[in-house]
């Protein structure tokens, strides 16, 4: 396993990791956003995909500093991203890599004081969901706003959608969007509606177990998995929402990213704030359904069938258990990256799928 | 322990501490241009003594200061005539300001500074560790010592040594990594910066070089203590100056006329094969003796052949110590009669340094400047007297060499910790090895890596009876400065907290302090502190933390919020307090805040009466805005007679339950009826009702006459308007009860 | 190295008391022209004046700060005889992004004192809300707020007279449930003849009241300032006494069953004693670790105490206070390290740097109120010799 695994020590904690995306090809440069320093920054690597020479590591191509911690980074083409920050702004960034080894960013749109408290200063921005160029943010102060790409005032901004923090967005169509909050009470948004009120709630779980990250299946939106503070990983499918398909206690601490592997839906990755970073295979349950030996539908998703998810799940940790917490984690092709609090991101090469 | 003596000066340890004595030595009568200073190690450890020498005219003076306190100036004029005073801060910072006292009897007025600049000085030392670049090496080094902590539990009785030993190798290359990336960062840039990493790696650079030996002579476990060998290792690989000159006179970069007229003609030749010859690095001699011009000739033959023939004492090399020590005696044998014979005799370099590898004392007094310092003539001189020296001879030896190189009056510090090392006097390396700038770092983490050799235990028996392990006390000392020095960085606290939790005296009760402490931002930090309390069963600082959150939240009037977090901390008194304030609200407004909140309160709810009452009055509003009117009826009943419902909300329950008494359908029983009628008249009858006013914390009683027309003639209605809705549905109840019977 | 960042806190005569909240970033200074500041330091370390408010009718003597559960909350005692608590109060942001007006209410007065109040100190959280007052008529007083979420309401629960004039009192924080929660009370009466200035009271539950449980006999001069030292780990307290000197006393607890008063009985030992002030000491204060003292004394030094792992106390430190602007010193420039590549002879010693490199003084960089100046103190320079050769070696 160590061959595979190449870290390296950054000097800041890293809060948001994600590969830059490139067409058809494997990405490789990917982008940290740190947090809990005096001033953060945004860091761009390169680490080529070199098989043979294992000394090379990821080294830095451009940096940029960013006001508050970084709580957010996604990617809505190959080169512009959005990142959200604690003090409750939202920026637009693009990319400039005029050289293979240097890069610019430059700022292109700025949301600024988009979250604050009425009584209390600014609010951190939580989460962050794009759906090609528009763009959600929710914040602690309980707001959820719609951004576009191409102008500087927010197209709808909802107060008070929430009376607790909010902790996660994802979207689940292009005007849905799924909310996950402090006490683990989930809302689905129709962005299209006039209202200010979701069109649906259901709790994680009976306790008050925050919601620490949600994603929705790559190909079949309606099915989402939500990762919650006690490291619980629960399925739902939104058609029928009053109780989970499946409840897993995964992790021994928050869940603190999941990630679908884009291209192979049956691949989930997880990472956490104990340390762990695990993949998820339920190729062999969807290999099964193809030669017909279990009886469920051959379409059907196998993290919807709670009976079979339990047993032939397979899971692989990827590194050994680190002594601080796995905050991000980003999978491209056959690569993943991920950014920890002991101030090193990790490359997972060639991991098997 | 050995008492340090100069041969310049002699001095006594007192137990006076904080007084200067100005010695005038007029005994010294040495001529010092310099000005240096160094260390003495008292015995018990009562002081560090400094010991300072000045110039001054054709006198010297020597300050022999007892304690190691060092002043700080504050530039603040009125503290000069008044007086300081400081307070401390979290974390390890103080906040100064100038102070007169005054007491209770004086008069109160103004001070006779008054109108003056009251200034507060924040003071706070500056830690080098912290440097972003030297900031890689706190993390990285931090998941070695996790890693040996984590081998040493494992292993139970087995002998780990070997991996010890991989560990040790590897804070080496952190730090050497540290160095390269200080160094590549002072190669970029200009300003102040580059002095500061230009310190850095000077400091570092020592770092790595004590423990270097340190590792050679005490972590790792050699075959027959034949230290030597390793040692010249260390020597070779820290002092390069020669092997890069004969690399440059073998390429040929001082010009191919030299290699054709034969390189003598290079001024440093032959320093440089002296040197190499010095540090065992025949290869690279005989290379460059290949180039003299004289080469093929005679005395040459013999020297590459003597160079060629001597035996190196390898542990794998097959042959016990004896035979590897005949061996070794027969070819300097040899060779010194080669010397005798005059072999040598025409070429007086060649001569030398056939002396040199006899172990001719004269000879090497002769080279003794172009060994550089007191360790690396020594190696040399082992390497040619006593090649298969063992480990505990090396403190004879070395104080024989230091008293060449000007005694232990000039000793640097770095020497000094070299010196303790070769005596074993590991209790003296530590407390050197405190002293150096990086704050910590260096001395937390060998003596860990010590402990784990089991190399401090010989503190023990050397301290005689004491009732805890004093090597288990210093250990654990570093380590808890180290981590509470971690603990004071904004964001290396976790990090502080990992060596925090493996020091088991202390560690605990510091965490149980410090971790409260950490500013909480962000609520994606506070719930990582909250994590760490919850991991390690500190439950009252995971209770205490969502506490604290919760009154942010309720400073910000963010009421949902603040009830989250009061019941993640199961907080009832502030859970009450909370649902009296929805309460409240709702008095006022007529509707709930936070309703998505209390719609969905769980079993989280019991923890507080009232807030049970919240949530169940916020299920009734629910029940019946769905239309459930039986069931909505029976929750408001059942509030009501358990009395779960605060006074002040009956006259509300009732008034909510007149639409219901009111309906088309008999939604409510004969009983239920009585139930409310009973409620109502202990309500009038205690003569008032108490009413939810708007001032917080007050309860405002208006009292009602059943009878008075002018006041709450609002309220009085009210009372009517129930009396009569309840008269009404028993009537209706009764009747459709009795029917039922029947 | 010491770092310093200096503010002008414009109080217009001396500051009595500085203290600061449980997380270091906010600052409560009080002095004699009766007003009380709070400062707020902000994620770029810079400190902003959020309140100013005239606090009492007489010089405001101490101020100090509640423990965070009970929110935003001050307490401050002043020659006009009466103690006050504070709580904040945020008004609306104007500007989203932008913190609100913070002012401070006065929630309580206590006025029970008919002298000077001269101490006032919140007691460890796990009691509760609770109050201590000492004042010069030498009455100490607890008041305990019943109801942790209203401050208007402080019900005085304990009054105890230590018949000698109390100048500073101190909780001690670190106390198990093994045992009783314990005050030390300091008075400043200057006869000698009148015994021990330093009285513990120790509260037991069976009783229900607070009671002396030991004097420390040996203390006979005025006391001006005691500090119970943070107990991580000791199986003995430490006191700090500021009298006319430094002194630190140990209190070891007595394990022993047959005391039927249920008290605590001490092992009281002076481990440490300090005339280097050579002058009354009137301020002492611990670290939040327990490890390092802060005295301040008559001299104008403020020494910084530790202990060795062996309990052996010894000064560490010195701060001064100095009007003059210093000149750059002339005497040895810094060792110089190694050029370019690595080390071929390790020049320098391993020791902090500040020790060998010159006393560096930087001209103040003046940032509107805030001045930051960095410098590296040393001892006072030695006699002026002829310039001195970089060490070589």
């Amino acid at each position: 396993m160590e061959d595979k695994v190449h870290g390296a020590f950054v000097g800041e904690k890293i809060n948001k990791v994600r590969w830059k995306p490139k067409d058809l090809i494997e990405s490789d440069i990917f982008l940290t956003g740190s947090w809990d320093n005096e001033t953060n920054q945004l860091v761009l690597w390169l680490y080529p995909p070199n098989e043979d020479d294992a000394d090379i590591y990821p080294c830095t191509i451009g940096t940029h500093p960013h006001d508050g911690d970084v709580t957010e980074l996604k990617f809505i083409n190959s080169n512009t991203f959005v990142v959200s920050s604690s003090v409750g702004s939202v920026k637009l960034l693009k990319i400039d890599n005029k050289e293979p080894h240097l890069a610019e960013f430059k700022e292109m749109v700025s949301w600024d004081n988009i979250h604050y408290f009425s009584f209390g200063g600014s609010s951190p921005c939580t989460g962050l969901a794009c759906f090609e160029e528009d763009i959600v943010s929710v914040g602690e102060d309980g707001r959820l706003l719609l951004l576009t790409a191409r102008q500087k005032k927010p197209v709808r901004r909802i107060e008070g959608a929430d009376s607790c923090s909010l902790r996660c967005v994802c979207f689940l169509k292009h005007n849905e969007v799924l909310t996950g909050n402090l006490r683990g009470q989930m809302k689905v948004w129709d962005l299209k509606s006039s209202t200010d009120k979701p069109a649906s709630t259901f709790m994680l779980s009976g306790e008050q177990i925050g919601a620490s990250c949600v994603m929705h299946h790559p190909t079949q939106r309606h099915m989402v998995l939500a990762g919650g503070e006690d490291g619980s990983l629960t399925v739902w499918d939104l058609r029928h929402n009053t109780f989970p398909v499946t409840l897993l206690s995964a992790h021994s601490d928050t869940v603190s990213e999941l990630q679908f592997h884009p291209d192979r839906p049956e691949h989930l990755f997880t990472c956490s704030t104990s340390g762990e970073v695990w993949h998820w295979n339920t190729s062999s349950m969807s290999r099964h359904a193809r030669l017909g030996t279990t009886d469920f539908p051959r379409d059907e998703n196998p993290w919807l069938n709670s009976d079979v998810a339990k047993h032939r799940l397979e899971v692989f940790t990827l590194m050994p258990q680190l002594h601080k917490p796995v905050n991000s984690l980003d999978v491209n092709m056959n690569r993943i990256v991920c950014g920890c609090d002991n101030e090193a991101v990790y490359v997972f090469k060639n991991v098997v799928l | 322990m050995t008492d340090r003596r100069s041969s310049n000066l002699t001095y006594r340890h007192t137990d006076i501490l904080n007084v200067s004595i100005f010695i005038a030595i007029a005994t010294l009568r040495v001529r010092i241009v310099i000005k240096f200073t160094i260390r003495v190690q008292h015995l018990i450890d009562r002081g560090i003594y400094d010991l300072c020498l000045w110039r001054l005219g054709s006198k010297s003076y020597v300050k022999l200061k007892m304690d190691k306190a060092r002043t700080f100036v504050i530039p603040d004029k009125v503290c000069r005539r008044a007086g300081l005073s400081a307070v401390w801060f979290p974390s390890n910072k103080l906040a100064a300001h100038a102070y007169r006292h005054v007491t209770a009897h004086s008069q109160d007025k103004y001070s006779e500074f008054a109108p003056c600049e009251a200034m507060v000085h924040l003071v706070r030392f500056d830690v080098m560790l912290f440097d972003p670049i030297a900031r890689k090496l706190i993390n990285e080094s931090n998941g070695t010592f996790l890693a040996g902590q984590k081998l040493v539990a494992q292993a139970g009785g087995t002998d780990i040594r070997g991996e010890l030993l991989k560990l040790s190798r590897q804070y080496r290359s952190i730090v050497r990594a540290c160095l390269e990336n200080l160094q590549s960062e002072a190669s970029k840039i200009e300003s102040s910066r580059k002095e500061v990493c230009l310190e850095l790696v000077v400091i570092f650079y020592n770092v790595e070089f004590l423990w270097h030996l340190c590792e050679i002579l005490y972590v790792d476990v050699i075959p027959g203590d034949v230290v030597l060998p390793q040692i010249m290792e260390w020597i070779k690989f820290h002092f390069f100056h020669y092997e890069r000159q004969a690399k440059g006179i073998l390429s040929g970069e001082y010009g191919s006329s030299v290699l054709d007229n034969g390189a003598e003609n290079e001024p440093e030749y032959w320093n440089t094969i002296i040197g190499l010859v010095l540090q065992g690095r025949l290869d690279g001699a005989r290379a460059l003796l290949k180039l003299h011009s004289a080469s093929p000739s005679e005395p040459f033959k013999s020297v590459d052949y003597v160079m060629r023939t001597m035996p190196q004492y390898s542990v794998f090399g097959g042959l016990s110590l004896t035979e590897f020590n005949m061996r070794w005696k027969g070819w300097q044998n040899e060779t010194a009669c080669k010397l005798r014979a005059g072999t040598f005799a025409s070429r007086k370099e060649l001569e030398l340094i056939m002396k040199l590898m006899v172990g001719d004392e004269e000879a090497f007094l002769e080279v003794k400047d172009q060994c550089g310092t007191w360790y690396q003539f020594m190696a040399s001189w082992l390497l040619y007297t006593e090649p298969t020296v063992k480990s505990f001879d090396l403190s004879y030896h070395a104080h024989q060499c230091i008293a060449k190189f000007g005694g232990i009056s000039r000793l640097k510090h770095s020497d000094l910790i070299l010196l303790a090392l070769m005596e074993s006097d590991l209790h003296q390396v530590i407390r050197l090895i405190e002293q150096t700038s990086e704050n910590g770092w260096f001395a937390a983490h060998l003596t860990n890596l010590l402990h784990h050799c089991g190399c401090l235990k010989i503190l023990d028996s050397q301290q005689g009876n004491q009732s805890v392990s004093l090597a288990t006390n210093l250990h654990e000392q570093l380590l808890l400065n180290y981590g509470t020095l971690l603990m004071s960085h904004r964001s290396l606290w976790q990090v502080g907290i990992s060596y925090l939790d493996h020091c088991s005296a202390e560690g605990r009760a510091h965490i149980e302090v410090l971790l409260p402490t950490l500013p909480l931002g962000s609520e994606a930090r506070a719930l990582k502190i909250i994590q760490v309390a919850r991991d390690r069963d500190l439950h009252n600082i995971v209770a205490s933390t969502s506490k604290i959150m919760g009154m942010r939240s309720y400073q910000q009037r963010r009421l949902g919020n603040a009830l989250t977090w009061a019941l993640r901390s199961q907080d009832a008194g502030f859970a009450t307090y909370l649902a009296n304030k929805f309460l409240e609200l709702y008095s006022r407004e007529g509707k709930f805040h936070s309703l998505d909140l209390l719609d969905n309160l769980g079993s989280c709810m019991l923890v507080s009466d009232r807030l049970t009452f919240l949530g169940k009055y916020c299920e009734f509003h629910q029940l019946y805005h769905a239309g459930e009117f039986r069931d909505a009826a029976a929750l408001l009943v059942s509030l009501l007679a358990s009395r779960l419902a605060p006074k002040s909300f009956w006259m509300t329950l009732l008034t909510d339950a007149l639409p219901l008494l009111e309906s088309n359908d008999i939604v409510l029983t004969s009983e239920d009826t009585y139930e409310l009628l009973n409620s109502m008249e202990e309500l009038l009858g205690e003569g008032q009702i108490p009413d939810f006013g708007d001032t917080p914390g007050s309860n405002k009683l208006t009292t009602v006459q059943d009878q008075s027309v002018d006041t709450n003639s609002v309220v009085e209605e009210k009372v009517k308007l129930i009396r009569l809705a309840l008269a009404r549905n028993l009537a209706r109840s009764l009747n459709h009860e009795g029917c039922l019977v029947d | 190295m010491f770092e310093a960042h200096s503010i002008n806190t414009e109080h217009k005569d001396l500051i009595h008391d500085v203290a600061y909240d449980f997380y270091g970033l906010r600052m409560a200074t009080c002095s004699s022209d009766q007003f009380v500041k709070v400062w707020d330091q902000d994620e770029h370390e810079n400190w902003n004046l959020t309140a100013t408010w005239k606090a009492h009718s007489g010089s405001v003597w101490k101020v100090t700060w509640a423990h965070p559960e009970f929110g935003q909350v001050l307490a401050t005692c002043s020659f006009d005889r009466t103690a006050a608590v504070w709580e904040e109060i945020v008004g609306e942001s104007p500007v989203p992004g932008e913190r609100g007006m913070k002012h401070w209410v006065r929630r309580t007065n206590l006025v029970d004192s008919r002298t000077s109040v001269t101490d006032v100190k919140f007691a460890p959280k796990s009691l509760g809300l609770l109050l201590a007052t000492c004042s010069a008529d030498g009455v100490m007083r607890i008041y305990e707020a019943p109801d942790v979420m209203n401050l208007c309401q402080w019900t005085l629960q304990h009054e105890v007279s230590c018949k000698l004039p109390c100048s500073c009192l101190s909780w001690n924080h670190s106390f198990s449930r093994l045992h009783h929660p314990t005050l030390a009370v300091g008075s400043d009466d200057s006869n000698t003849g009148n015994g021990g200035k330093v009285f513990i009271y120790e509260y037991s539950e069976n009783s229900r009241r607070w009671s002396k449980t030991e004097t420390l006999a040996s203390v006979t001069e005025a006391v001006h300032d005691i500090a119970f030292a943070p107990n991580l780990g000791r199986s003995f307290h430490l006191l700090a006494i500021a009298t006319n000197n430094l002194r630190i006393a140990s209190l070891k607890p007595l394990v022993d069953s047959t005391v039927q008063s249920g008290h605590t009985r001490f092992d009281i030992n002076m481990v440490a004693q300090f005339e280097d002030h050579t002058s009354t000491v009137w301020r002492v204060c611990w670290n939040i670790t327990g490890t390092i003292l802060a005295s301040s004394g008559d001299d104008g030094f403020v020494r910084l105490w530790k202990s060795n792992y062996l309990n052996n106390w010894k000064s560490v430190a010195v701060l001064k206070g100095d009007g003059t602007q210093a000149q750059t010193d002339s005497s040895t420039p810094a060792v110089p390290g190694p050029s370019g590549g690595v080390a071929t002879t390790s020049q320098s010693s391993t020791t902090r740097t500040s020790e060998e490199t010159s006393s560096k003084w930087q001209a103040p960089v003046i940032k509107g109120r805030f001045q930051k100046m960095t410098w590296l103190g040393s001892d006072p320079p030695p006699p002026p010799i002829e310039k001195n050769k970089p060490f070589k070696k």
